[in-house]
């Protein structure tokens, strides 16, 4: 890295998630992708390609500092020692083993000066595989996660690569103080306005958690992709995709909550955004933001009304600039002390953080159907999920297909619950 | 009065800028789903269509074929205007 990486205002909510889960959790604010293959890489060319990336990136290896005189928080990357590096390759059986094993690898934790990712190839029976990659949130963004895939692809291909122009360098953002403040009313006024909502209901049973991230995923195959691409151009028009998504998701958490008996629920489902622009080289650190999503169950008896007013919500956080004023109000919290402010960020929604988070990323960061000299056949994210909420839905798209990962602590949703939103979110029983 | 020319002008150039491209490479026959544009960044341009225009497109009923191409999108436009 040239200059210092100094961190942005969603880096900074990410060290106190950060904070939060190392406390309270099996392992960091991480997520993984993982790549099912048509056949099976070679783990010992693997593992070189993946020690060359730790070699071209500092930041893979490094951790929390502040500046001495001016105590902004940067990214200081340490020095590399070259037998760190995690990577595991073993086989894997049944399906239930791939999904046990990256649970596994999900829920362990990166130990101190460990690097910030690490690696698992599953190796199926048929000659297919599993490649896992475990990525810690401080440095990495699902779009980022994604990102790494192309630059794994070019080291296998042994390619030269510019490793600078993958890493930005920010200055301490002390500057333009008055529009930090601003943005920071534009926060208030909408957290003002969502507590006038009432408290939200949560699926996350508070000390029920054991803190161990479990995951299902569900496909949507390209034809009931393009069936839910019709009914959302039907019935949310042309390009809503995502709050015709974003409806449906509410929809299914909403019947799992009147399962369990609550009556009017009031469903918040903060919903993550990528912010990278077209063009955007940024492999490293948060380039993401959020908009708090909500319904209530008694208002919205109606499908397409409920789309309706999703539509308009989504439309007037853009139209406010609600996912860029929390980046640049939270630059103002950088000088509270992480511990507080991780309790501190504990606070908004009641104590709750929501419902559930959701996040849809639209846009395919690896498009690629080619990794390690085999064809592609799917791609998809596995978030860890804060214990508030404790319960996540990811979206990612591939090709013409989608990946809904629905992902919850232990103890936050029943078997059952889990089997009936992942058949509310598959698409086929709506 | 506004004319369809100028609306996609203006079109063209806010698409080009939300999808940080050269203006150039934007035509008013493009096809809206070729530009790469996805719910957020068309959000964004209704959003530009409201600040200039004075009229808010997002559950006007807006359906693929107005969004065919952004000639197409200036004719719902000029439509809408007119019925103000």
């Amino acid at each position: 890295m040239k200059g210092r990486y100094y961190l942005n205002g969603i880096d900074w909510v990410v060290q106190a998630l950060h904070w939060s889960c190392r406390g309270a959790q099996n392992g960091n604010y991480q997520f993984i992708v993982a790549v099912e293959l048509s056949a099976i890489p070679d783990a010992d060319k693997l593992k070189q390609c993946l020690r060359r990336a730790l070699e071209l990136f500092p930041p893979l290896r490094g951790g929390l500092k502040r500046n001495l005189l001016n105590l902004a928080p940067y990214w200081k990357p340490f020095k590399f020692v070259a037998t760190a590096l995690k990577f595991t390759c073993m086989r894997a059986d049944t399906p239930e083993d791939v999904q046990s094993q990256l649970e596994k690898l999900l829920n362990t934790e990166t130990a101190a000066r460990e690097p910030l990712v690490s690696s698992l190839l599953l190796e199926r029976p048929d000659g297919t595989s599993v490649f896992a990659c475990k990525f810690d949130h401080r440095i990495f963004d699902a779009g980022g996660g994604e990102r790494f895939m192309t630059v794994l692809q070019k080291c296998w291909n042994q390619e030269y690569m510019e490793p600078d122009k993958l890493m930005s360098s920010s200055g301490p953002w002390l500057n333009e103080w008055k529009h930090q403040f601003e943005c920071g009313r534009t926060v208030n006024r909408v957290m003002r306005s969502l507590y006038a909502q009432g408290v939200p209901s949560v699926l996350y049973p508070g000390q029920a958690a054991t803190g161990v991230n479990r995951y299902r995923l569900v496909h949507i195959s390209e034809d009931d992709f393009v069936r839910l691409n019709a009914d959302s151009e039907r019935i949310a028009g042309a390009m809503m995709l995502m709050p015709y998504i974003q409806t449906l998701i509410q929809r299914s958490l909403r019947r799992v909550l009147k399962e369990r008996g609550v009556e009017n629920a009031f469903c918040l489902c903060p919903l993550s955004v990528d912010l990278r622009k077209a063009g955007d080289n940024g492999l490293f650190f948060n380039h993401w933001s959020l908009m708090p999503m909500y319904s209530h169950e008694s208002a919205t008896a109606e499908f397409a009304q409920e789309v309706e007013a999703q539509k308009e919500l989504f439309y007037e956080y853009m139209k406010n600039r609600f996912p860029y004023c929390l980046t640049k109000a939270n630059l103002l919290t950088r000088i509270v002390p992480l511990p507080l402010f991780a309790w501190f960020s504990r606070k908004p929604f009641r104590g709750t953080a929501g419902t559930a988070m959701t996040a849809l990323l639209n846009r395919e960061e690896f498009k690629s159907n080619e990794l390690f000299g085999c064809e592609v056949e799917n791609l998809y994210h596995i978030p860890g999920i804060p214990a508030r909420p404790g319960v996540g839905v990811f979206i990612n798209r591939r090709g013409n297909t989608l990946n809904l990962c629905l992902s919850w602590l232990d103890g936050a949703l029943s078997e059952r619950e889990a089997e009936l939103l992942s058949e509310c979110l598959s698409y086929k029983a709506l | 009065m506004c004319d369809v020319n100028n609306v996609e002008k203006f079109l063209c150039r806010e698409a080009a800028l939300i999808l940080n491209r050269d203006e150039q490479s934007i035509k008013p026959d493009s096809p809206f789903l070729d530009l790469g544009l996805e719910s957020m960044s068309f959000v964004e341009l209704l959003i530009c269509i409201e600040k200039e225009y004075n009229i808010k497109l997002i559950n006007s009923g807006l359906d693929t074929s107005d969004l065919a191409s952004i000639s197409s999108l200036a004719q719902r436009v000029v439509q809408e205007l007119e019925h103000i």
